[in-house]
């Protein structure tokens, strides 16, 4: 009973964190469910300069649908960003993968000059922010010809450290001896990494696509970038362009953008938290 | 998480996935239904033509008027334009009784304007004298008469000549007396002055008994006629002229109007009051109906289409700049089933009566007769260059007009097509085209033709 008392304040103070840290979600869910009118009562004090409060009632006075209709049904320009979105964040997933699971494979089995410096670097340069590439980014993106494209964000994202160091967890804690049988029953190194690698190093492959997607997903500095032409922009960037007269889309936009990240959450929640746990457990 | 839940994850992920893509194109059709769907122009520089159509007719070269002599009414009109008519052929019918009545109105009003003086000319005008101080008892002529060299123009009472002269001589032969008188006395000086009295008395007695001898008649003494007798019977003769006579006399040309007019009448009456064609040819014109009295004008006019014909019309004061001689016009007859292209204008001139300017053009189409209407096409183009549209696509808005143009954005979609409003002004425009000034677009801006749907500001649209 005592032990029960002592620890209720600790509950409620993690109660009221949870509810600052949902409540943000909860309004971009609800809010879209509601009618114009009621919106603008919502949103127009955010506009005004009249110093009034936004008001939010958790029920809304008319639910309707008609917001996700006028998205899903009146507004093309929201499947044009989804799907260049969808585009991009699976090709750099794809291509990601084809280069840091050998990177990732050669820093945990093989032994070689300067390899630790190398790994070093990479954890350098996965510390280093975007934007202190950003310039020299451009520059070479301009001087391949591929600003503009699909292709300048894809590009360096591609070859991005992080995943390798994600990946390299995986490939590390994969014993030398059922590698080393491997080799003995003849298998050379590709055969090893196909078939002794990529399985039991799985939960790191995953929780790198998980934790990428997630990233690529809500990425806006580099497509704010490098890409001019609104027709390849993703929909990290269409949702802040959206002006508060679209507000009632821009919420419902955001539920349905919501969607793809919250289902790669749910299928790899289990690998992302075993990724994250032997990242920080055997570094 | 259990392996079941990832799973319906999975599926739920896909079906998420395959909805947003079929949704994809639902709303991409649901989109392009409700876009309008435009076609576009550009501006064309070019000068504006303007098709100005003017009527006009068909005549003969040979114009032949008729006139009849005013103010005599018209009981039938017997043709119409365009018919044909040979020489003598009836064309008016005039009304005989008051034809007659004219005559004779005309014939005394000459009468009476040739027994004034004032109807002939002084010029070449011989005055007749006679002696003074006779009374005239019996004038013979008067205004307007004619007579010939010798013919009596008055006689002078006789007796009283007789008298008168007599009284003369009573008086020279007194003169005498007192002359010889006046010599006896030896009183020369006053006999001398006395001589020069009796001189000048002998010299009129003289002259009064020659006239009383020959009858105290006075005669003419040129052929001519008499255009003023300045004595009356019973009156005393004067020193001034008796009478005046003209040997070729000028009449006032109100006589001889009239002179000429009843010439006419007289003509008219012996032809029964008909009015007939002069010559073989096409009626062009009749300005007379029946009941109408006629005037100063033609009554009607006779083409003869063996000399040619050509087409006149009367082209407005103020679209006299669009045509000029040598200028190449279109032509059509009867409702467009005949069209001349490119014919010459031989000829533009003011015409006698209104304003703007006659066009005579020459036509050499044997299935066109004298009379025909037709209408008269010029193509003129305006002085400037003018960026154009058609006028079709031009909207109006209290009076103002105005257009869409189509900007060309890059959209979320991709190349996306924006209509904005732009007010134009009109220079100059035709039936088709209109000229704009003062206008930002230039010949590389797309301006909305047609729309499948009305349009607004800001709208987007898509080509069709």
């Amino acid at each position: 009973m005592k032990k029960n008392m002592r620890t209720l304040p600790v509950y409620a103070v993690f109660a009221l964190i949870c509810a600052a840290v949902i409540f943000p979600v909860l309004i971009a869910v609800l809010l879209p469910f509601r009618g114009n009118d009621e919106l603008r009562a919502t949103l127009d004090p955010l506009t005004g300069s009249d110093g009034s409060y936004s008001s939010f009632g958790i029920v809304a006075q008319y639910p309707t649908l008609d917001n996700f209709r006028d998205l899903l049904i009146f507004t093309p320009d929201f499947y044009k960003v989804f799907w260049n979105s969808v585009l991009i964040v699976v090709s750099i997933l794809v291509f990601q993968l084809l280069v840091a699971i050998p990177s990732a494979w050669a820093f945990a089995r093989f032994d070689f000059r300067g390899k630790k410096l190398l790994f070093d670097l990479y954890v350098i340069f996965m510390l280093v922010p975007f934007q202190v590439t950003m310039l020299s980014d451009h520059i070479i993106l301009d001087r391949l010809g591929l600003l503009n494209t699909r292709l300048a964000v894809i590009i360096p994202a591609v070859f991005s450290t992080f995943p390798v160091f994600l990946i390299y967890r995986g490939f590390a804690d994969i014993p030398r001896d059922i590698a080393d049988s491997a080799r003995i029953d003849g298998a050379n190194e590709w055969e090893v990494l196909r078939y002794i690698g990529l399985p039991l190093g799985r939960s790191g492959i995953l929780s790198c696509v998980v934790i990428c997607f997630l990233d690529m997903w809500n990425m806006v500095e580099q497509p704010l970038a490098f890409i001019q032409d609104k027709a390849l922009y993703p929909l990290s960037i269409y949702l802040p362009m959206l002006d508060m007269g679209l507000g009632a889309l821009m919420l419902a936009a955001a539920v349905i953008t919501l969607i793809p990240a919250a289902f790669v959450f749910i299928i790899g929640q289990d690998h992302l938290e075993q990724g994250i746990i032997a990242s920080a457990l055997k570094e | 998480m259990k392996e079941e839940t990832k799973q319906r994850a999975v599926k739920a992920f896909l079906i998420f996935l395959a909805a947003m893509f079929v949704l994809t194109f639902a709303s991409r059709a649901v989109y392009a239904a409700k876009l309008p769907k435009v076609t576009y122009t550009t501006l064309k520089y070019q000068k504006i033509p303007h098709a100005l159509k003017f009527s006009g007719n068909v005549d003969a070269v040979n114009k032949i008027p008729v006139y009849i002599p005013e103010g005599l009414r018209v009981t039938a009109v017997k043709a119409d334009c365009g018919d044909s008519v040979g020489r003598s052929n009836v064309i008016i019918q005039l009304d005989r009784r008051q034809l007659s009545d004219a005559i004779i109105s005309l014939e005394n009003q000459i009468e009476l304007e040739l027994g004034s003086a004032q109807t002939y000319a002084p010029e070449g005008q011989v005055p007749v004298f006679t002696l003074p101080d006779l009374r005239l008892i019996e004038l013979c002529v008067s205004t307007g008469d004619s007579v010939s060299k010798g013919d009596t123009l008055f006689r002078l009472d006789s007796d009283y000549l007789s008298r008168f002269t007599e009284q003369l001589r009573r008086d020279l032969n007194a003169d005498i007396v007192s002359l010889n008188e006046l010599a006896a006395t030896g009183e020369g000086s006053s006999a001398d002055a006395l001589k020069g009295v009796i001189s000048e008395k002998q010299q009129i007695y003289d002259e009064y008994r020659r006239f009383y001898e020959s009858g105290g008649t006075v005669t003419a003494p040129v052929s001519g006629t008499v255009t003023d007798v300045l004595v009356s019977v019973g009156g005393m003769t004067m020193d001034t002229a008796a009478v005046l006579i003209s040997s070729s006399p000028e009449i006032s040309a109100s006589v001889e109007e009239a002179k000429r007019k009843l010439a006419e009448l007289k003509e008219l009456n012996d032809n029964e009051g008909k009015v007939c064609s002069p010559e073989i040819g096409v009626i062009a014109d009749i300005n007379l109906t029946e009941g109408d009295i006629t005037d100063n004008s033609a009554a009607f006019t006779v083409s003869d289409p063996a000399d040619g014909i050509v087409f006149r019309a009367v082209i407005p004061e103020g679209d006299t700049g669009y045509i000029s001689e040598g200028d190449k016009v279109d032509l059509s007859f009867r409702n467009g089933k005949i069209r001349l292209e490119n014919c010459e204008v031989k000829r533009i001139a003011k015409p006698i009566k209104g304003d703007g300017r006659k066009v005579v053009i020459e036509l050499n189409d044997d299935r066109l007769k004298a009379g025909e209407n037709g209408e008269l096409t010029i193509t003129a183009f305006s002085a400037e260059n003018y960026g154009c549209i058609p006028l079709s696509i031009i909207n109006e808005d209290k009076g103002d007009g105005y257009i869409y143009r189509i900007e060309e954005t890059e959209g979320f979609l991709g190349k996306e097509y924006v209509v904005h409003r732009v007010d134009i002004n009109i220079a100059d425009q035709n039936k088709n085209i209109a000229g704009l000034i003062d206008t930002s677009l230039d010949d590389t801006t797309m301006i909305v033709q047609t729309a499948s749907k009305e349009l607004s500001e800001g709208q987007k649209v898509r080509l069709s």
